[in-house]
């Protein structure tokens, strides 16, 4: 049994974003995800995120939130942190966005930009500069409705011993042509967390995940049901 | 302090395949690297007249293929001799665009409307069904580490005692979205690829499928199965400095082979020869001959690249280097440096265009990719 804490969720989704510890209002729906401007998330000018693609801004961003809650911003390269994501569409837009610069003259106007960002990692890649993380960056693409691979591997990670800490969850930019098993709903959500036997209420025994022994059937659940607890 | 998990049991290595450039199965492709053959070839399956070159390292048989199909079939071909995996075993897949043929073609003939999901672009469900497996698993996307990572992973599985059988296979094509993509980066070369060479200008793609068996020292034991080689030690780390640039300083690299060598509980000196990433571009050799140099102070093992001869396979590339490292450990032999003439100066007394030979049987096996990821394993061998 993998028992862990939380220290803090940050999230992008269709209805806006938000972090646990500003009680704000958590939901999943379909829809557009509004506009993330670099302000909202970073005080220094940032001109790449402004250029990152759907599925990365949305993770760059809810990541940030993330480490914000948890009070880790200006974290040091000594911290040993990881990461991991699952995703169901991954790159999909930036994949065909990309690909639309090859097709109409046989390559010669591919984008080298957009080609770098049909690899889901580099969103993580992204991640890692502007929070220094140095240890493992990883995107899991599972086949299954629950959005829980990335939560469980993180998890794994800490008990593996690969890091203290891990900002581990889901992202996916909820484009409309989807994966088997995708919600098809644009969501970034992340959670800080840690290994805690006595006080963590985040529970994983390799086949169900619990929040105080109530079983999360999905993220948008895990999310919900941890800013509920109070826990945080 | 690093501090990593115990290891409850050990993690052997009890089976794998590959198919490559260079032939259908392993013996084939040690034949022909310790030639010294090179599986480049022009591109037949799009036009290539707007790169800056038109030669791959592609599978023969799959150019007869018709397009879309080709990932399917790469399945079909790894599995063909019918290896025993086990129904009950994990599935962790490794592929950086899986099967984007779809999508090239959907995006072709549709004119970008999404009016039908696409069919599973991973190769997950597609292995799992092949092999009736339980479990349809998960894709680990790190780049042209992927398959490493995924390795790392399954160890990590075992070693806790989750699982006692994990399949990592992966897969990737030589595609026009890829070769596109490559040739606008200027990442690919102009005339060949020459890993570790003071004038290498760049990778040559190629494509491969691949698989490996890892299971816990008990079951592989219960089960009589060979035993291959071990995955001693894994580490795994961010540069966090760029997207698509290898850190300059080896930052990264050397703090992946660090814990890895740690995980391990071995020491530097002890490491009989490095399979390295050697991409053949000219800043990734350069990060890694870097960050070989400051790991050792002095009597670097031999280092050497196989992605002069089969072109960068991306995602299951570690997978079929790691086959490679374990066949070099067990034949104490190393395959010359194909494309490699002049060796870069930085590292010139542990490069070579020729074979060499060993002695030892530990093998540090390292791979980096875009996002600045990296991943290294200490690899032991097996029977021999």
């Amino acid at each position: 049994m993998i028992k862990a804490a939380i220290k803090g969720i940050g999230w992008v989704t269709a209805e806006g974003f938000g972090t646990a510890k500003q009680d704000d209002h958590f939901q999943v729906t379909a829809g557009k995800v509004p506009k993330l401007q670099r302000k909202d998330f970073f005080d220094e000018p940032d001109q790449r995120f402004g250029r990152l693609d759907a599925y990365s801004k949305m993770g760059v961003a809810a990541f940030t939130l993330a480490m914000r809650d948890a009070g880790l911003n200006g974290l040091n390269a000594q911290c040993r942190l990881a990461a991991v994501v699952s995703t169901s569409n991954g790159s999909l837009t930036a994949d065909h966005e990309y690909y639309q610069t090859v097709i109409p003259q046989d390559g010669l106007l591919a984008s080298p930009n957009l080609f770098a960002y049909t690899l889901p990692n580099c969103m993580l890649g992204e991640v890692s500069i502007r929070h220094n993380i140095t240890g493992p960056c990883i995107v899991v693409e599972p086949l299954d409705s629950t959005m829980l691979t990335g939560i469980i591997q993180g998890l794994n990670m800490l008990s593996y011993g690969m890091c203290d800490m891990v900002i581990a969850g889901y992202c996916d930019a909820g484009r409309e042509c989807v994966t088997p098993g995708s919600p098809g709903k644009p969501m970034a959500a992340f959670m800080v967390m840690h290994l805690a036997d006595k006080i963590g209420n985040l529970c994983y025994n390799g086949d169900k995940l619990t929040i105080n022994g109530i079983e999360q059937p999905d993220i948008a659940t895990l999310v919900k049901s941890t800013i509920a607890s109070k826990y945080i | 302090m690093e501090v990593r998990s115990i290891n409850l049991t050990d993690v052997y290595i009890t089976d794998h395949g590959c198919v490559t450039s260079l032939g259908r199965n392993d013996s084939e492709l040690w034949a022909k690297l310790l030639n010294g053959q090179c599986g480049f070839a022009p591109v037949t399956r799009f036009s290539t007249a707007n790169y800056v070159n038109n030669t791959a390292a592609c599978i023969k048989e799959l150019d007869a293929i018709p397009h879309g199909q080709r990932a399917s079939a790469l399945i079909d071909m790894v599995f063909d001799s019918n290896p025993d995996i086990p129904k009950d075993c994990a599935l962790i897949t490794a592929s950086t665009k899986g099967n984007i043929e779809w999508l090239e073609g959907h995006l072709r003939e549709s004119n970008n409307s999404c009016d039908n999901d696409p069919p599973a672009i991973m190769p997950g469900p597609a292995v799992s069904s092949k092999l009736g497996l339980n479990d349809n698993g998960f894709n680990v996307n790190a780049a042209c580490a992927s398959s490493t990572m995924a390795v790392l992973m399954a160890a990590e599985m075992i070693k806790s005692g989750q699982k006692d059988a994990v399949l990592i296979f992966g897969l990737d094509l030589v595609t026009e979205f890829v070769y596109a993509g490559f040739s606008a980066l200027k990442a690919m070369s102009e005339t060949t690829a020459r890993p570790f060479d003071a004038n290498r200008d760049g990778l040559i793609l190629g494509e491969a499928g691949a698989y490996m068996l890892l299971m816990s020292k008990e079951r592989a034991k219960r089960e009589g199965r060979n035993i291959h080689g071990q995955v001693a030690g894994c580490g795994s780390s961010s540069d966090a400095t760029h997207i698509t640039a290898p850190a300059r300083d080896g930052c990264g690299l050397k703090r992946a082979v660090t814990l890895a060598v740690d995980n391990a509980g071995c020491e530097l000196n002890e490491i009989t020869a490095i399979n390295a990433h050697g991409t053949g571009t000219i800043y990734n050799d350069a990060m890694e001959l870097t960050a070989f140099n400051a790991l050792y102070n002095e009597h670097i093992p031999p280092i050497f690249s196989v992605k002069g001869a089969i072109g960068h396979c991306l995602g299951p590339c570690g997978l079929v280097e790691m086959i490679i490292a374990l066949r070099s450990l067990k034949e104490q032999v190393i395959p010359p440096i194909v494309g490699m003439s002049q060796p870069d100066e930085a590292l010139a007394n542990s490069i070579s265009g020729q074979t060499l030979k060993l002695s030892g049987n530990v093998m540090l096996k390292t791979n980096s990719g875009f996002g600045g990821t990296n991943v290294a394993l200490i690899l032991k061998g097996g029977n021999r």
